[in-house]
This record gives structure tokens, sequence and C-alpha cells, in this order.
């Protein structure tokens, strides 16, 4: 196992607008992860 | 495409859904080569509890089956989600302790294993940091080298 970390102290403008979309996207993704809910867990 | 959703219960009965979803390749540089999958962890009712063992154990075998299985690279983003974390972990956000747990957990089991751990930090004064990790088998070390070079944070994940 290799591990190794890059610190990115000044990040740009554009990096830090795209994470926050990325972010934002995740949480997207979280919130249809749990209206699909059921599905995965179905009530016995 | 790579897409799956893999559910889990804990033994104490939390309820977990580990989903990988495939990056769009028409949305990333043509540089790479390998298909990028997040992986995104959601549980519906957060433990009051910090993880056992076991449940830590359960991921990170799943992470490690999955890349056993595709030859790919996982990109985790540690969400700021609220998160129990023990006491010597209060003064840092939950998501620098989402990280800390996920490469405590991913080394343990792959001490003597061929993989590739990439943590990348990034600062941000004003939303918090952002703790990102790339994942792959170490045979791809230069894919994991040229997609930090072209900027895998730099694009949306649709």
């Amino acid at each position: 196992m290799k591990t190794s970390t890059i610190h990115i102290d000044k990040p740009s403008d554009r990096l830090l607008d795209n994470l926050r979309n990325l972010r934002k996207a995740k949480e997207e993704r979280k919130e249809q992860m749990r209206a699909d809910w059921a599905k995965y867990f179905p009530k016995k | 495409m790579l897409d799956t959703i893999i559910p889990y219960t804990t033994v104490e009965g939390f309820q977990y859904l580990i989903k990988f979803t495939e990056f769009n390749k028409s949305h990333l540089p043509q540089t790479f080569i390998l298909p990028i999958v997040d992986i995104t962890i959601e549980v519906m009712e957060i433990p009051n509890q910090i993880n056992n063992g076991k449940t830590l154990f359960y991921f990170s075998s799943t992470i490690q089956k999955f890349l056993n299985e595709n030859n790919a690279v996982l990109y985790l983003y540690c969400s700021n989600d609220p998160i129990i974390k023990n006491k010597s972990h209060q003064d840092i956000s939950d998501a620098q302790f989402r990280s800390k747990l996920f490469c405590k957990m991913f080394e343990k089991q792959n001490s003597d294993s061929d993989f590739i751990c990439e943590n990348i930090i990034i600062k941000d004064p004003n939303n918090g940091d952002h703790h990102i990790h790339l994942i792959s088998k170490l045979e791809n070390e230069i894919e994991i080298k040229t997609i930090i070079n072209d900027g895998l944070p730099y694009f949306e994940n649709k």
C-alpha cells in the first residue's frame, strides 16, 4: 500500500467554484439515494 | 458503466448505502484512460456512536473488492456531514475526520497489498477544506498522477 498527500494551499477561484459544484452534485446524489432507500431496504 | 449500489446493515442496525458512480467520460480530459468512479457512502440515520471496526472493515472490503474486479480509479470526496468523533478529534472538521478514518481503515486492511491512495487537501477558508482521495491498484500510479496534473478536482460529476 502506497500513500501520499498533496496540499493545495492556494487554490484558484475556478478550482474552488468547481469544488462547490462537485459538493452540490454529491449532495444531490445523496438526496436521491435517500429517496430510493426503500428499494434497497424493503420493510419486512 | 460501473454504477452499482450496495446496501449494508450494521450489527447495531444502522442502514448504509454504498454507491459507485462512474464519471461521465465526455466531461473528462482525454488523457484519462481508466474509468473514474465516485464512491458515496450514505447512512439513513446518523449513528449515535463511532462506527465499530466491523462496519469500517466492511466498507474497506467493499472498496477493495470493487478495485479487484474493475480496473478503475476511485474518487472519494469526504463530505462535511455530521459524524460522531472521538474526544481526541473534536478540534478537526467532520470532513477531515472522515478522511483520517478512511485512510486508517484502508491502510490497516491493505498494508501488504498493491494499492495506492493519494490524498488531496485543498484549502478553502470560506467553506472548509476539501479532502479528496484517489485510490487504485499500484500499477495505475502514473494514471493517478495524470489525473492530479490534469485537474480531477476541476470538473463536476455529471
